[in-house]
């Protein structure tokens, strides 16, 4: 939104009140209601049910519609261990999310490889991905994940673009040379 | 392996069978809880041949055991399978006294028990509630997960940490429980029956449910045994085979339960064989908190065995020491199995037989250590029932066999 805003004012328009009115409204309706796309692969993707479930229901953020096609969603929500085999499968669905999109990278594991590392495990998607917002712990509690989601709240709100480019931008084909 | 070689592969096995549809299941589905694949070669809506692929979830379990002392490596095995991860730390646990011959108090081998049967509940449930999801029914996973969150809260309050605990130790446990552990699991007993005959009701004679489950997935007794099925989809084929039964360990012989069977086979065996196990955990978890002794020590006194307690080593220099040779590498304070002896040793998970063989170097890492995922033998089964079922039965008879993606691959 603010890229937008920007280009237009660089070829000399100006935003009147009711377009600023007009982009508040879009960015409290993408707000409230967020469709987690749940890339769930270990742990963490057990406490991403908890979340969704009973006691911390995360249906009060307006997040509650997981979508398993991610076509139909626009927050990645990675949660467990990545490892190079699933890498790719990653990249794919991260694509074909439609933009704009914001991706959560749920864990240790996700954030940087946790414990984990091994000959097989990815040290963080964020150097495939671009990651908007990380989330600490091994697994967080459903408590940390509902942070994380308010704090992509605030990022809509303000009207801020989402993460475009992973930290660093490596290909997967790097990796899988070696063998 | 990249993904070209696999998708390789898939196009070559298309030409031989002819005019074959391919259907891929998974990595990424719903009904996989995880990163399962499955390749599916159909002729209409019959599954002709399925071709699992395994891989997905590959993290390098056993390898990083080579690297890591034997209690350092208890922290992994949390996270191999993450629905009862309390059972694997005992499996590991159980794995090193058997072999070293150390003898753990009976406070922490009935504290173990109850929550080693508390997640064997709680695993069995959320698996009642998911496999009531993957054949359309939501209502009973919110249910279910109610009650998960009650044994998270006991061990919350024992360990500090709701699904990968680590609370177990080498002889014994990491601390003691709250003061107030008894009413809490008692309180737990109480409440928990009620929500089970809820989640009975809502399923067990509901007809959409037994139609999507009943007669699907049929596995023989003969080829349960042949293909080393274990856990209650064993059981479920009417094989009378337990571990907790069949080679007791912690106090297993001294609490009364049975080891129910059932014959059918199916998937709705299936479901209700882990009904019938929840109510036999009750029983175990309840005679457990009578014989509880209500004081002595939850970790081996020998400094030599068990980990200083952390107040202790705050307050007593002797077990600032041991607990310093214990934790900083190149010290090898803890007790190790001697060189060049492998032993195996198994403990009754909620899926099955977790066993761990560990090839010992006589220092304090071991040679190698291979893991025996119950989840894995479980996953053989799977090509065998999903042949001439149809597409839609494939994703119940994956979920009642419960795979865990982390314990498969490891």
């Amino acid at each position: 939104m603010e890229i937008m805003q920007e280009q237009l004012e660089n070829k000399g328009f100006v935003l009147t009140q009711l377009q600023k009115a007009l982009e508040w409204l879009v960015n409290w309706g993408r707000k409230n209601s967020l469709w987690p796309m749940p890339f769930g692969t270990a742990c963490c993707a057990i406490e991403l049910m908890a979340t969704a479930a009973t006691r911390y229901d995360i249906s009060r953020f307006g997040a509650e519609v997981m979508r398993f096609s991610p076509r139909q969603a626009d927050l990645l929500i990675v949660g467990g261990r990545v490892c190079i085999k699933q890498m790719p499968v990653l990249i794919k669905i991260y694509k074909q999310m439609p933009e704009p999109k914001w991706v959560v990278s749920m864990g240790a594991c996700a954030s940087c490889g946790g414990v984990f590392n091994t000959y097989t495990m990815i040290q963080g998607v964020d150097r495939f991905i671009p990651v908007d917002v990380y989330i600490p712990g091994c697994p967080p509690r459903p408590e940390n994940l509902l942070d994380a989601l308010m704090m992509i709240q605030r990022k809509i709100e303000e009207g801020k673009a989402p993460q475009q480019t992973p930290v660093s931008l490596n290909s997967i084909e790097e990796i899988t040379r070696k063998d | 392996m990249s993904q070209a070689h696999t998708l390789e592969i898939e196009s070559q096995e298309t030409t031989d069978e002819g005019q074959m549809l391919v259907v891929n299941f998974g990595p990424q589905h719903p009904a996989t809880h995880g990163t399962l694949r499955c390749v599916f070669y159909t002729d209409g809506e019959r599954i002709v041949r399925a071709i699992p692929d395994l891989g997905y979830l590959h993290t390098g379990f056993e390898k990083l055991a080579e690297h890591m002392t034997y209690a350092q490596w208890m922290v992994t095995t949390d996270r191999m399978n993450y629905f009862s991860a309390i059972c694997n730390n005992i499996g590991w646990a159980h794995a090193i006294e058997e072999f070293v011959g150390i003898e753990v108090p009976e406070r922490a081998q009935y504290i173990r028990m109850i929550l080693a049967e508390l997640a064997r509940i709680a695993e069995h449930f959320v698996f009642v509630g998911l496999l009531g999801m993957d054949v359309g029914a939501f209502t009973g996973m919110l249910w279910t997960f109610k009650e998960r969150e009650k044994v998270y809260d006991i061990l919350d309050a024992c360990c500090g940490s709701r699904l990968t605990n680590t609370y177990a130790r080498i002889g014994g446990l990491m601390r003691d429980v709250p003061t107030n552990f008894k009413d809490m699991v008692r309180n737990f007993l109480k409440t928990f029956p009620e929500t089970l005959d809820d989640v009975i009701n809502l399923l067990h004679k509901n007809r959409i449910f037994q139609k999507r489950l009943q007669g699907i997935g049929i596995l023989s007794k003969e080829d349960a045994i042949a293909y080393g099925a274990c856990g209650p989809v064993l059981r479920a084929s009417g094989v009378e085979y337990d571990i907790r039964k069949d080679r007791p360990y912690l106090k297993y012989d001294e609490v009364e339960f049975d080891v129910p069977t059932l014959e059918e086979g199916d998937c709705y065996a299936r479901y209700w064989q882990r009904i019938l196990e929840i109510r036999q955990s009750l029983r175990i978890v309840e005679q457990c908190l009578q014989k509880l002794p209500d004081k002595g020590p939850i970790i081996h006194p020998d400094y030599k065995v068990g980990v200083p307690q952390k107040k202790d080593v705050y307050t007593d220099m002797e077990s600032l020491i041991h607990h310093f040779k214990m934790v900083m590498p190149g010290h090898q304070g803890q007790v190790f199995p001697p060189k060049e002896i492998d032993f195996y040793s198994a403990t009754e998970a909620p899926n099955g037989e977790l066993g761990f063989y560990v090839v010992g170097s006589g220092g304090h890492i071991p040679y190698r250590v291979r893991i025996h995922p119950p989840s894995l033998k479980n996953y053989q089964l799977y090509p065998h029932l999903v042949k001439g079922a149809l597409i839609a039965d494939a994703v119940p008879i994956l979920a009642s066999l419960w795979i865990i993606a982390g314990e498969l691959d490891r």
